[in-house]
């Protein structure tokens, strides 16, 4: 495990383990699940691939055949859960855009 | 008639642009963030100088065409100077990791000086005072490179809108910023349409001043960009629960 490894490449490697899936696979089976969520995988910070791991990847991994893919899911995103992430190089997008509406939220 | 609703949709323009400007300025004061201090001071120099400057200028074209040349050139490099701040902007927002956006910012950035330079030299030699504001190709180019800059900038915007829809419909995404990539989007529409119209005519000898349609379109899409300016940047509380409430 690099130090330098981000949530993206964790889930991918997590997948590869945990599902039937070789590498090419599972990272083209988490690209296809965060285009559906509007996310990138160079950006996507931990608590939105929490709600992709949730929402978008199981019905993603069960076409692909995989079975039990909820469970398969969870136990990815307890073991992501887990672990400390560094914030993104850069700033979001929708970071600087929230801020420069002088953050109505 | 027409010139007095061009008139007022252009002041309209350039009271909400400066206004947004400042307000991004000052924002960038506390926050420290660059999209904001770049855009901010864009705003400025584009609409509290160089445009009233290039205005200013063409109301003296006849009467004094040598302050109308000085007003020329001072309005030409600010709004240079100014619409550079469009190039760094959509870098530095949307993909500032990216090799390639950083060395196209860099490009337009210098494109755009050289044809700044060139159109700064064609105001100051130019014989004919009636020629100052009529499209040659030094001028038409910092105008295309502007329109260069507005067509990156709305695409990247309207991209991230359409990421930030599928975002809504997962809870990831808070509809207020989602709907202000989209305005931002529209503030480089409109910006594109209102110096396209009067470049391409200038190309095809037409002068956009003289003629009472383009004026009107120019007008209205500067008045477009105004409104939208503001609901992105300074929305009203009753803009912002309408969002919500769609949402």
């Amino acid at each position: 495990m690099g130090a330098a490894e981000n949530v993206f490449e964790f889930v991918c490697r997590s997948l590869e383990s945990s599902a039937d899936l070789d590498r090419l696979e599972a990272r083209g089976t988490v690209r296809i699940a965060l285009k559906a969520a509007g996310l990138d995988a160079k950006g996507v910070t931990s608590e939105q691939m929490e709600i992709v791991l949730e929402k978008v990847l199981p019905p993603e991994l069960t076409k692909r055949g995989i079975e039990d893919a909820e469970s398969v899911c969870n136990r990815i995103a307890i073991r992501m859960k887990s672990r400390t992430w560094s914030a993104p190089a850069s700033e979001a997008p929708d970071a600087v855009f929230e801020r420069l509406g002088g953050n109505v939220r | 008639m027409i010139p007095a609703l061009a008139g007022l949709c252009t002041l309209t323009f350039i009271v909400t642009a400066a206004v947004v400007g400042f307000r991004l300025l000052l924002l960038s004061r506390k926050s420290g963030g660059i999209p904001e201090l770049v855009f901010g001071a864009g705003l400025v120099i584009i609409v509290g100088f160089g445009y009233p400057m290039i205005l200013a200028g063409r109301v003296h074209v006849e009467s004094a065409p040598d302050l109308a040349r000085v007003l020329m050139v001072l309005g030409a490099i600010a709004m240079a100077v100014g619409w550079t701040s469009v190039w760094i902007f959509t870098w530095q927002v949307f993909r500032p990791d990216s090799p390639i956006a950083r060395w196209t910012c860099y490009s337009g950035i210098a494109v755009t000086a050289c044809t700044g330079i060139a159109n700064v030299l064609r105001t100051v030699t130019v014989n004919d005072p009636a020629m100052l504001d009529f499209g040659e190709l030094a001028y038409t180019g910092t105008s295309l490179m502007a329109i260069a800059s507005y067509h990156w900038g709305g695409f990247e915007s309207l991209r991230y809108y359409g990421m930030m829809r599928k975002r809504l419909a997962l809870g990831l995404a808070d509809p207020v910023v989602a709907n202000r990539f989209l305005l931002w989007g529209f503030v480089m529409v409109f910006s594109l349409i209102s110096t396209a119209v009067p470049t391409v005519a200038s190309m095809n000898g037409v002068d956009p001043q003289g003629s009472p349609p383009l004026m009107i379109i120019t007008a209205l899409s500067g008045l477009g960009c105004a409104c939208v300016m503001w609901l992105a940047f300074l929305p009203p509380q009753a803009y912002v629960e309408r969002i919500r409430a769609v949402a």
